[in-house]
């Protein structure tokens, strides 16, 4: 948003300053208008990254299960049948454990507009303990679509994305000098200048992952706005055959005639002698029992960017569809690695962490931004002091309410609860935005709070589920809550400290 | 190698970064702000705010939309190659086309050329569709 002039030059830079002025002007409108949105779907999408592990430290107590045979896939199956009878006659969904995720899930129903449930089973496929999943849910529901009508909010992060990408563009072109001060970050002096060397270069490093991540977020928030389009010119209009030749065989028309489930051991055995490297991850069946039923399982190559190559069995048990085909399509490939891409799920935790660390940098990206336009009001001698405090509630208080989120969600097992903690938290923020007038004490007050919850929701969470605790991934992510108050505590013994903390009610003289 | 590739990417942003970090400098307090290019100061009219809002959302996710179509009706490889590739095309034609309407001093330039390319897109279409 803020870019050093191009030097009295020998060679006539590429874009002229009225050019980068301009772009800069473009830059400042969207980010300012956008801000907010992108920070809190960067953010939850930089917690959604690790949404696997949250999901285990939400239910350390297990089961944990390294691996299961086809029979235990079989038993698993009538298990969540048999508990939940009626969202199992639309469909059932089985997740095989993995090295990541050591957990053997049983779902049934999930339709749009329908309800769900969602069961842990053992190594036998019994199953032994409901799925409660507030806080990673609400994360997820967050990210992907704000927590509005389905639909809408997709639609409405596809175009936060838009203007995401549209920042990134404009962002190179108003910054001339970005190779040339690639290495250059200096600290003190105008926050203005400090703040712009930040953003410039968490931009300039960050791009690749940044321009990635947008792209894919985009297509995925607008998939049906882009590809419907696409796909009526590429396929003169035939819509659905252009989803079954990329996607594979579709849903056949619903028979309700009642039909044998086909057995799955022989199909797992089928796919393991095509694709021997290959690991299962799922199998699930749309309307079982009947004459309409289609088996689909789904597997991972090692080496594989792609999540979703499939294999589909028909109602007789005979294979109708495998990934192998699928393989010579470029264009299919892209379609698969989309949602991996993402959200960092190939490449293993090394790359979550990547992941984590560049959504942190896109947070701070977004966060300096407004603050260098904040801090270039204040210079010109017009400060805008009430949006510099709303400015530091919206970013401090996002962290507050989803860290609330999480400890209500762990006290209270109501449905409400996520989403009542992130309300509190972030009312509360707005709140101390209105009562203190000083925005480094405002600001103080709200990273002390994030590292004081840190530490809470890390002890509660020890206190509430050390008996218990089956699943090591408790600890670790317990000890990075911790890890995380330290570093943020450590923060506030250099930073800024108030001598004296003035409410909007009396006058700071 | 898809993956290798996203990794190095991934590597490169991160030691690029952290050497940043490393060799970030001190500023003296005393140090003049640098020459910086502002970002230029328009004349405020609702009515041109709104005309930059419709363009840059409305007419430019139109634009973008239709030319990404017309890529994905030229007959160059499978039908599902194009409308994979133009996915991730469409979104850069909307994103710059966006920029390109908040930018620019005169309203009227991304407007007539959104228009244009609209127009010309439309006719690409409809030649393919109709061949």
């Amino acid at each position: 948003m803020n870019s050093p002039a191009p030097k009295a030059t020998r060679s006539k830079p590429l874009l002229s300053p009225g050019w980068v002025s301009a772009g800069l002007a473009g830059h400042s409108a969207l980010g300012l208008a956008f801000a907010a949105l992108i920070y809190l779907v960067c953010l939850s999408g930089t917690l959604a990254v690790f949404v696997q592990e949250l999901q285990r430290w939400e239910q350390p107590s297990g089961p944990v299960v390294e691996a299961v045979t086809p029979e235990a896939v079989t038993h698993g199956f009538d298990a969540i049948r048999a508990k939940a009878p009626v969202y199992a006659r639309e469909s059932v969904s089985i997740e095989l454990p993995s090295a990541e995720v050591p957990r053997f899930t049983l779902s049934a129903g999930g339709h749009e507009g329908t309800g769900s449930e969602t069961w842990l089973a053992d190594a036998e496929g019994r199953a032994v303990a409901k799925a409660h999943r507030p806080t990673s849910e609400f994360i997820v529901a967050l990210h992907t679509g704000l927590h509005l009508p389905e639909g809408i909010g997709s639609t409405l992060v596809g175009l936060i994305g838009i203007a995401l990408l549209a920042l990134l563009i404009s962002g190179v072109l108003a910054h001339p000098r970005m190779f040339k001060d690639a290495f250059s970050l200096r600290r003190g002096g105008s926050r203005r200048l400090q703040e712009a060397d930040l953003h410039n270069r968490l931009g300039t490093w960050g791009l690749p992952f940044y321009v990635t991540v947008t792209l894919t977020g985009v297509v995925l928030g607008l998939f049906f706005v882009i590809f419907g389009g696409l796909a009526a010119t590429a396929y003169k209009g035939d819509v659905q055959r252009a989803f079954e030749d990329m996607m594979g065989p579709l849903d056949a028309e619903h028979h309700q005639a009642a039909a044998v489930v086909p057995p799955f051991p022989p199909m797992m055995a089928l796919i393991h002698a095509q694709a021997p490297a290959a690991s299962i991850q799922s199998v699930s069946i749309e309307h079982p029992g009947t004459r309409s039923q289609m088996i689909n399982v789904t597997i991972q190559e090692p080496g594989q960017l792609s999540m979703f190559e499939r294999y589909v069995f028909d109602t007789t048990g005979r294979m109708i569809d495998a990934p192998d085909a699928n393989r010579k399509s470029i264009g299919k490939q892209i379609l698969f690695a989309i949602q991996p891409l993402h959200f960092g799920w190939f490449g293993g935790f090394g790359v979550k962490v990547a992941y984590g660390l560049l959504g942190l940098s896109l947070c701070v990206v977004t966060s300096s931004g407004v603050t260098i336009w904040l801090a270039r009001r204040r210079d010109k001698g017009r400060p805008a002091p009430t949006w510099e405090r709303f400015w530091t509630a919206t970013i401090w208080g996002q962290p507050i309410a989803l860290l609330l989120a999480a400890l209500v969600s762990l006290l209270w097992r109501g449905e409400a609860a996520a989403g009542v903690g992130w309300a509190a938290g972030a009312a509360s923020a707005y709140a101390g935005a209105s009562l203190y007038r000083d925005d480094q004490a405002l600001a103080f007050m709200l990273r002390a709070a994030t590292a004081l919850l840190l530490s809470v929701l890390a002890v509660t969470h020890g206190a509430l589920w050390a008996s218990q605790m089956t699943d090591h991934a408790g600890w670790v992510l317990d000890g990075v809550l911790m890890l995380g108050a330290i570093v943020i505590a450590t923060t506030l013994r250099t930073g800024f400290r108030p001598k004296r903390m003035t409410l909007a009610g009396f006058q700071n003289s | 190698m898809v993956i290798g590739g996203v990794t190095a990417l991934l590597a490169f942003s991160l030691f690029g970064l952290l050497a940043v970090i490393v060799g970030a400098e001190r500023r003296a307090d005393r140090t003049r702000p640098a020459r910086v290019v502002e970002p230029e100061i328009r004349p405020r009219k609702h009515g041109r705010g709104w005309a930059r809002g419709v363009t840059a959302f409305l007419l430019a996710m139109i634009t973008a939309e239709t030319v990404g179509a017309a890529f994905a009706g030229i007959r160059i490889g499978t039908p599902a190659d194009r409308v994979s590739i133009g996915s991730l095309i469409v979104p850069f034609i909307w994103a710059a086309f966006v920029i390109w309407a908040l930018a620019d001093r005169k309203i009227l330039r991304p407007v007539i050329g959104m228009t244009s390319a609209l127009a010309v897109a439309s006719a690409a279409i409809t030649w393919s569709l109709l061949a």
